[in-house]
């Protein structure tokens, strides 16, 4: 055995660790253990029970743009750096950047505006 | 008076258990290495024996850490919570910025981990998925610092968990 099997297995290891965790952070967010209430509303009590649009906005943007980027990660060849030869992950679209960035400036936006 | 209080203090960390297992392990480590000496083992090989035990150790922990939140020892319930304006005791709100940041650490460390099972090596992270990150962290802070009213910042004007107003 060498060092590349024994972190090969470590690698694997990790990525099964962190499988279980996202299973198990999963499976309480369901089961309502993991506290998730008034994530699309507004904390002023004037405006209590109200869903904000920017706050749904933001949830999608985030879910279209991890769901996007995990998808063609996960669909094409590993790239490689063309200097170090070394693997890379895969670029974020400029179109899901400009998206993320738009969906969080207009989220923090509504939020100052309502201060 | 303080003087003896320190001299018995000194005297018994120099004759408690830590010293002891302390001791112990050294004694065990300096064990093992003449074993392997002896038995003719290269540098390779301790290279081997050590990234072992470290993995080892950080395999111990990680599962240490996943045991003791599937078994409700470490609760999750306040992961993507804000704690309550009123009373800090209380869990307050989810929040929408903390919510983004957990889905961008899973999916962006489970491909890390995916690619470098598969291409055999460590990946680089490119700059716009640092900067995705920077995006997410940063839209966390300018949040926080917006919904911080300017009194309880800092928990000056709280007692007992309560605000004073």
């Amino acid at each position: 055995m060498q060092n590349s099997d024994i972190a090969f297995l470590l690698q694997v290891f990790m990525l099964a660790w962190l499988a279980v965790l996202a299973a198990v952070v999963t499976i309480q967010a369901l089961r309502g253990d993991l506290h998730m209430g008034g994530m699309l509303r507004a904390r002023d009590r004037s405006r209590r029970g109200r869903i904000d649009p920017e706050r749904v906005a933001m949830l999608f943007v985030t879910v279209a743009v991890m769901g996007g980027y995990a998808l063609s990660a996960l669909a094409g060849e590993p790239s490689f750096n063309e200097q170090s030869g070394r693997a890379r992950l895969p670029d974020i679209p400029e179109m899901l950047l400009a998206l993320l960035a738009g969906g969080n400036a207009t989220y923090l936006a509504g939020k100052i505006s309502r201060r | 008076m303080a003087n003896s209080n320190a001299n018995a203090d000194i005297r018994n960390m120099l004759l408690g258990p830590g010293v002891l297992f302390v001791v112990a392990f050294v004694a065990i480590v300096v064990g093992v290495a003449y074993w392997a000496i002896s038995a003719g083992a290269n540098a390779t090989h301790i290279s081997i024996a050590g990234f072992t035990a470290f993995s080892v150790i950080i395999v111990a922990f990680a599962a240490a850490v996943l045991w003791k939140i599937v078994n409700g020892e470490v609760r999750l319930a306040g992961l993507i919570s804000e704690p309550d304006e009123d009373d800090e005791t209380k869990m307050g709100k989810a929040s929408l910025s903390r919510f983004q940041f957990l889905i961008f650490t899973f999916v962006i460390a489970g491909l890390f981990l995916m690619l470098s099972i598969e291409t055999g090596g460590f990946v680089e992270i490119p700059a716009n998925v640092l900067g995705l990150l920077g995006i997410s962290g940063g839209s966390f802070i300018v949040s926080k610092a917006v919904g911080t009213k300017p009194d309880g910042g800092d928990g000056a004007n709280r007692v007992r968990g309560k605000r004073v107003r």
